[in-house]
């Protein structure tokens, strides 16, 4: 099952990328406490 | 599901100086530690920017979970000295992010008491209150025309009349 809430708030896909724009990792983030769920690599 | 763009650099007191090709240099003198502040700089900057931040502005630094017994936390600064709010007296690693579309400026920070990370840092950047002084968030100074929401509601009633 496909996890669609963090303790009852929104989660939300976070793409970093450095100054240059470079992609570095994606993250599935809380919307509103900010927990990090999971990591992956660019 | 909401997907959002988010600008980052860190800074750690472990870092090796490296060669243009990537080799470690044989020797480091902290180097690296003053490139990565360059790349902190140019973020805060853009943040600066974006947000219309004076050097003077207050900014308030808020954070829930820090230090080893996970205490929520408050700070005040500016951006003359907002790099090394953050750091410690010892080793560690500070992440900034800035996020696109919103220009919201986090941060989180891992060190010997916090080996999981902090919680996130949130940088609200404030205004001088044109007539008492006290710092009122930016947007409210803006909306409030350059007052905190008590003067702004004194001058409309004329309150100063009396």
């Amino acid at each position: 099952m496909e996890l669609e809430r963090h303790f009852g708030h929104d989660i939300v896909i976070a793409r970093y990328h450095d100054l240059d724009k470079q992609p570095l990792e994606y993250a599935v983030e809380c919307e509103t406490c900010f927990e990090v769920i999971t990591w992956q690599e660019a | 599901m909401t997907t959002i763009e988010k600008q980052t650099v860190s800074v750690t007191t472990d870092c090796l100086c490296e060669n243009e090709d990537g080799t470690p240099q044989e020797n480091c003198y902290g180097d690296c530690y003053e490139w990565q502040k360059e790349d902190v700089f140019e973020l805060l900057g853009q943040w600066y920017v974006l947000n219309k931040i004076e050097e003077d502005d207050p900014i308030l630094i808020e954070v829930d979970k820090i230090g080893w017994t996970n205490a929520s936390a408050y700070k005040w600064t500016t951006p003359m000295e907002l790099d090394g709010a953050l750091s410690l007296n010892g080793d560690f690693r500070i992440e900034w992010y800035l996020e696109e579309g919103t220009y919201n400026l986090t941060a989180r920070r891992w060190s010997h008491d916090e080996p999981m990370g902090t919680g996130l840092f949130t940088f609200t950047a404030h205004k001088d209150c044109d007539k008492c002084g006290e710092p009122v968030v930016a947007d409210i100074h803006a909306e409030e025309l350059g007052m905190c929401v008590e003067c702004s509601n004194a001058y409309f009633n004329h309150e100063e009349d009396n």
